[in-house]
């Protein structure tokens, strides 16, 4: 068994073309899932503000940090959330 | 075509603009393979003082362009034209991806009317591209094309290097435009503006160093991406604290320097493996704790203390947690990090005082140490008791090692013969060695040789493969032979693929599936076809000779060199075990 946490993220993207792609991309890709998400124009155009609430047993900060590589991502925080889950551990490679 | 632009006047078209801008960032070489969406860009090829090589397959140009980008830190750059074309480029550039190699990847692309209509050779190459290269493009607009060229190239190179591709479609390179490339601007190194701060991080440095007593520097990759050989190399003379090396940090200490251990990990030696586990302090410096060098990470290196210094913020603490960090250029850190002698770090702040840093270098517990990882290396030393009168692949590499000049580049395949170049040959710097570590890319070598060879011209650069991996990218034989290239081919064949049978050998009761290659064909006569002159040897009295022809000779060689079908790599940590618990030969 391995311990669900959840965590809230705010992410500033610039609006190119496969910039939102990119994002959700790599957050799957490094384990996490999308629980819920919201995408909004920031002011510029084809800028977005994209808050979404995670879920997953890897650390949130490394995640952070693999997002804020990102060449799109001009701002990102997180909030971990208090509450936290027990589910059945992902399998692993 | 657009009849102006072939006529001088200041409209060009946006191929031809695009083609300026690679001028603009200083490329004098590309490799590349022409086709349909991207004739344009390779008519304007045609006035340009720019290189175009004529791979015989897209991937072998994504390998060539990074065998360019490895041996030269310059941004190796290569072309394509749309849907095969491109989908053939994704190893390359995963490759590049995984190993941090600064490449720009150009494709064509079918015209704007025609994306996302299944048009003829059409593939949706931006998004194939989103999780395999550091960053993409799709030019949208003619308009775009001098800062889309100026900040791929940026991106390839600034922090952390990697690829960028770009995508091109076929109407804007046709576009008139009056564009002009931008100025590009003098290169920033990332880092240097983090040579203020860290003071706390540089005291506690200092702290856990004098506190140690089992120190090792656990060094990778990153020490060359970061142009930092000779900064490493001092901070090592600095503090005498014995090193392991990553697959792509052999060469950071010379093979032959009495601190170097060897390669930690899965196929490295024991006393490298040895020192690292009993460490009570672990230095990592651009290496980012993979599992081929970690084995078991629960249990690596489990009594040290952690100290990771890493360009990418996003390595530090992804699978280990450190005890202290410190993101930035190698570079810009190690300098600082072995600083004692400025004052700036120590004093009545806290800070350990200079000569308790030079007590790290002479404390009788440290001392001990080195002693003990010496012991270590003497006992676990390499041995080359042949078995039989044939070559001993070990045995051969040992001799072109002792033989070879500082001017020989090594591109290996992917294999038991890649194992077998990491152990035994000893690398006086990174560069001279180039593989396909991360990805792991059968078929890496041969290309990728090409690209050292068009870029290095004096290097003596030798392509060792095995009877697998040639067969990857064999077709660049012609490649080697239209442009006059003199490189050298050792190919070991041991009729099988070596590295899957020794675990199916060790792992799968011997039940071997898939990989027997004992129908090869005649690789000497498939050279000598091809225009190279080829040699075979198999026995243990013709190694000398044969290294010779290696290493003397003018021009393109293929050597063909029969070994062993039943060698295994020896040392071999197996797969779940820690680096405590590697297996050793069963005769020793």
């Amino acid at each position: 068994m391995k311990r669900m946490q959840s965590a809230y993220l705010t992410v500033q993207l610039t609006g190119q073309t496969g910039s939102l792609e990119r994002l959700l991309g790599r957050i799957r890709r490094r384990g996490f899932q999308i629980e819920n998400m919201m995408v909004a124009s920031s002011g510029f155009l084809g800028d977005y503000r994209i808050d979404m609430r995670l879920t997953g047993d890897r650390s949130f900060e490394s995640l952070t940090k693999q997002l804020a590589n990102l060449y799109e991502v001009t701002s990102i925080a997180l909030h971990v959330a208090a509450e936290s889950v027990v589910a059945p551990a992902r399998a692993t490679a | 075509m657009d009849s102006n632009a072939r006529q001088g006047s200041h409209n060009v078209n946006g191929a031809e603009l695009l083609i300026k801008c690679l001028e603009a960032e200083g490329v004098r070489q590309v490799w590349g393979y022409p086709g349909g969406a991207i004739m344009p860009l390779y008519d304007a090829l045609l006035d340009s003082p720019i290189r175009h090589y004529l791979m015989r397959h897209e991937q072998a140009a994504g390998f060539a362009a990074q065998g360019y980008a490895r041996s030269t830190g310059e941004v190796g750059v290569c072309l394509a034209t749309s849907g095969p074309g491109a989908t053939n480029l994704v190893t390359a550039i995963a490759d590049a991806q995984m190993d941090s190699i600064p490449l720009v990847a150009i494709t064509g692309q079918v015209p704007t009317s025609l994306i996302g209509t299944d048009g003829f050779q059409e593939a949706d190459v931006l998004g194939l591209s989103l999780s395999i290269c550091k960053h993409s493009f799709l030019i949208e607009s003619v308009d775009e094309i001098p800062e889309t060229i100026r900040e791929a190239f940026s991106i390839a190179k600034e922090g952390r290097p990697g690829p960028v591709w770009i995508d091109f479609p076929k109407d804007i390179s046709l576009m008139t435009t009056t564009g002009q490339p931008m100025e590009v601007e003098a290169y920033q190194e990332e880092g240097s503006d983090t040579a203020e701060g860290w003071e706390e991080e540089l005291v506690r440095f200092r702290e856990l160093l004098a506190g140690a007593q089992r120190p090792v520097i656990y060094a990778g990759g990153g020490i060359e991406k970061g142009d930092a050989i000779e900064e490493f190399r001092a901070f090592v003379s600095r503090f005498q604290i014995p090193v392991v090396h990553t697959l792509h940090g052999l060469g950071g200490l010379p093979g032959d320097d009495p601190l170097f251990l060897g390669m930690l990990g899965m196929h490295g030696n024991q006393a490298a493996n040895h020192a690292v586990q009993n460490c009570d302090l672990l230095i990592a410096l651009g290496a980012r704790f993979d599992d081929r060098a970690t084995g078991k990470l629960a249990e690596f290196a489990p009594k040290a203390a952690v100290i990771h210094v890493d360009i990418d913020p996003a390595e530090l603490g992804k699978l280990r947690t450190p005890t202290l960090s410190f993101a930035g250029d190698l570079k810009v850190v190690l300098p600082r990090l072995a600083a004692a002698r400025e004052g700036v770090l120590g004093g009545a702040e806290g800070g350990m005082s200079e000569s308790a840093m030079e007590a790290v270098c002479v404390s009788k517990e440290v001392g001990a140490w080195r002693e003990q990882c010496q012991r270590w290396k003497e006992e676990y030393r390499w041995r080359y008791d042949a078995p039989t009168e044939k070559i001993y692949a070990p045995e051969f590499l040992r001799r072109m090692s002792e033989r070879a000049s500082a001017k020989t580049v090594i591109c290996c395949d992917v294999g038991q013969h890649q194992m077998w170049v990491a152990q035994h040959f000893g690398f006086q710097h990174p560069r001279q060695h180039l593989t396909s570590g991360g990805l792991g890319t059968m078929g890496f070598g041969l290309p990728a040789a090409i690209g050292v060879q068009c870029g290095s011209p004096d290097a003596r650069v030798i392509a060792v493969s095995g009877d697998g991996s040639i067969m990857m990218n064999i077709q660049e034989l012609a490649t080697i032979v239209r442009y006059g290239l003199p490189i050298k081919i050792c190919l070991f064949n041991n009729s099988a693929l070596g590295m899957v049978r020794q675990w199916q050998e060790l792992f799968f009761n011997n039940r071997e599936s898939e990989v027997d290659l004992s129908d090869n064909p005649d690789f000497t006569k498939i050279a000598m076809a091809f225009g190279i002159p080829a040699q075979t040897v198999s026995l243990e009295r013709e190694i000398d000779g044969a290294i010779d022809e290696l290493l003397n000779r003018d021009g393109p060689f293929f050597l063909h060199v029969v070994t062993d079908r039943a060698m295994n790599v020896w040392p071999l940590v197996p797969p779940g075990a820690n680096n405590s618990q590697m297996l050793e030969e069963a005769h020793r």
